[in-house]
């Protein structure tokens, strides 16, 4: 197993100047160690902040950036139980996971309060400190689900590919019936309150590479339509647009294959245009007010470890004896020999007038008519075409080198 | 805090933007008994190169010889040989019709090159080591009447030898800052014949050179004067 290093550094062009973040990860075998340096004003579009962390086969540690965001995280585990805490804003959250009696998988404990989560036979349930939970029981074709928070309950059942759910807070106020069949999807919502009826109908078709959506409105409220496109051509080409009545739905996407390693794209959202071109080492996205390039390399150092080694006798009989005639100094040409059964064999030409080969066996063998990429700018000739190898015996074989002449342009 | 290019930090980004100097470089096939030999002429016409594989795969390994000193058709190698994985192999060579005049060659050890492939998991940087062995065959001054031919030329704290005779020579030079007072550790030295000079490093203060072969015979040399 090597020891591996990643690194990346990734450098933003901002309006005021050049900033860097940075970041290395050590791994050998379970145990890994990094560390990532963002600064604060590239937290926004990094979207991840700067921090240490450490893995080892029993646990890991973070500080700074967690799995779970800015903080500080700890996880330490065997093979049937787990207990993670996370620390964020002088506020914890500590999670133990494992099995235990009455099927319990879970027990949670934050700010909020207690939480725990098990699944008995085809019941599954979550209770919440406070009176709040969930219990659901769920076959193949049948699923029934009751739900309970602070603010609304929520209640639903599936039929097979129906699905009936009802939404309240202190009454009910909201129903939804969704159909679902294959990557097709189409539901009907409607809302009654005080603001009075409001009916949204979505419905979502995959028609083989390609996907149509739309939603529609219909009632007093500001819910925006929308009707989309995606396009995926077996991985090379995706190309999304979404268009609505509201421009923060508003957005474009495409991207195609360059070979088999870049990936250049656009992307249009509520912000502008951003560009992007991916390689698995390279990263360069551009908008207006921004641009970065992000650099990814990863170092495999093999451990110098004592290995027993195979001891082999290389054995003369036979011998083949090649004689180079005409030119002897030239580049080293990969040549292969026929045996009677069609077996390929490699020889390998090297400069020099005598060379001796013990790596074929005992048998008859043609030469194979050299391709033109084998020796380019030379021709190579054998003489004889065949030879045959026997155990005791010397066999020579002479070949003809010469550089390849080219036609003369007589101005 | 907002990081600037330059510093400590440029530096770490150049470490990421740069890495081929810190790509390390696996041996395809290695030498384990080194990269000179020398076989007198009243010993054995035969020697071998021990070579090895750490890889787990098998490797094609070629081996090219150049002549050094004399003639090339006295000398036999194979010239290409299978490495099994993980494998030792000694290859045996042959000094043919052996005489008593100085030959010398050196076999190329390498490697076929591979294609240089682009793979979607990044850039595969391939690199090919090539191996000089040099191998030797003559007689030593056989006795002690013999006449040594060489040449020693102090530089800036060198001393360059060449041997104009016909027969190797070894001994052992020990740098000295006054005559009985070393300045450093004795020195080997092999002298092929008709070679080029061949320079050896001195201690800073040395200002006396003792030369001492195998037959006891010495040759002194003074810093700046030239002897033999």
């Amino acid at each position: 197993m090597p020891i591996e290093l990643f690194t990346w550094a990734k450098a933003y062009a901002l309006g005021s100047g050049m900033i860097l973040a940075q970041g290395f990860q050590y791994q050998h075998h379970a145990w890994a160690a990094g560390a990532q340096w963002v600064p604060a004003a590239l937290e926004r579009l990094q979207t991840s902040q700067s921090g240490i962390y450490v893995n080892t086969p029993w646990g890991d540690y973070y500080r700074g950036q967690t799995p779970l965001g800015k903080g500080q995280f700890i996880r330490v585990h065997s093979a049937q139980h787990q207990i993670q805490y996370f620390h964020q804003n002088n506020q914890h959250w500590i999670e133990w996971s494992g099995n235990s009696s009455f099927g319990l998988k879970r027990i949670v404990q934050d700010h909020q309060g207690w939480l725990g989560e098990g699944r008995w036979h085809n019941w599954t349930y979550v209770l919440r400190s406070g009176g709040q939970g969930q219990l659901t029981f769920a076959m193949p074709n049948l699923s029934v689900r009751a739900m309970r928070s602070r603010s609304q309950w929520q209640s639903a059942i599936r039929i097979r590919q129906a699905t009936l759910q009802v939404f309240g807070h202190s009454q009910w106020n909201s129903t939804r019936l969704l159909f679902q069949q294959g990557g097709h999807q189409f539901f009907f919502q409607e809302t009654h309150g005080k603001e009075g009826l409001n009916l949204v109908l979505y419905g979502r078709l995959q028609l083989h590479q390609n996907i149509i959506w739309g939603q529609l409105p219909f009632g007093e409220a500001q819910t925006p339509w929308v009707a989309g496109w995606r396009h995926v051509n077996n991985g090379k080409i995706q190309a999304e647009f979404q268009t609505s009545s509201s421009t923060l739905f508003r957005t474009a996407s495409g991207s195609i294959w360059l070979g088999p390693t870049w990936r250049i794209g656009l992307q249009k959202n509520p912000i502008g245009w951003q560009f992007i071109a991916q390689h698995p080492s390279i990263r360069i996205a551009g908008r207006w007010d921004y641009f970065s390039i992000e650099v990814r390399h990863h170092f495999k150092f093999r451990q110098q470890t004592s290995i027993e080694l195979h001891d082999v006798v290389i054995l003369k009989d036979p011998e083949l004896h090649i004689v180079t005639q005409g030119m002897h100094q030239h580049p080293s040409f990969l040549l292969y020999v026929l045996d009677e059964h069609g077996n390929e064999y490699p020889v390998h030409l090297l400069s020099g007038e005598d060379q001796w080969k013990w790596h074929l066996p005992e048998g008859t063998y043609t030469w194979k008519k050299p391709q033109r990429s084998t020796a380019p700018g030379y021709t190579v000739l054998f003489s004889p075409e065949a030879f045959t190898l026997k155990r005791g015996l010397t066999t020579d074989q002479v070949v003809q080198v010469a550089k390849q002449k080219t036609s003369i342009h007589w101005l | 805090m907002a990081i600037r290019i330059g510093g400590r930090f440029g530096a770490l980004l150049l470490f990421a933007f740069l890495p081929l100097p810190f790509t390390p470089i696996h041996g395809q096939v290695s030498v384990q008994n080194g990269l000179a030999q020398f076989l007198t002429c009243d010993g054995p016409t035969q020697g071998e190169i021990i070579l090895q594989n750490q890889l787990e795969t098998p490797l094609t390994v070629l081996l090219e010889i150049d002549t050094l000193l004399g003639s090339k058709t006295l000398f036999r190698i194979p010239s290409e040989i299978t490495l099994p994985p993980i494998g030792r192999i000694s290859v045996p060579y042959t000094w043919i019709r052996p005489d008593s005049m100085p030959h010398g060659v050196c076999v190329f050890i390498s490697c076929p090159p591979k294609q240089i492939s682009t793979t979607a998991e990044g850039w595969a940087i391939h690199t090919q080591l090539r191996f000089a062995v040099k191998l030797y065959r003559g007689c030593l001054s056989e006795q002690p009447e013999d006449i040594i031919r060489v040449n020693a030329q102090f530089g800036s704290h060198t001393l360059s030898w060449q041997n104009v005779g016909d027969r190797f020579w070894k001994a052992s030079v020990l740098p000295m800052a006054h005559v009985g007072e070393p300045s450093g550790p004795d020195i080997s030295l092999f002298l092929v014949p008709h070679m080029p000079s061949v320079a050896m490093q001195l201690p800073q203060n040395t200002q006396f050179v003792l030369a001492t072969d195998e037959w006891g015979r010495q040759l002194g040399f003074r810093f700046t004067e030239y002897a033999h």
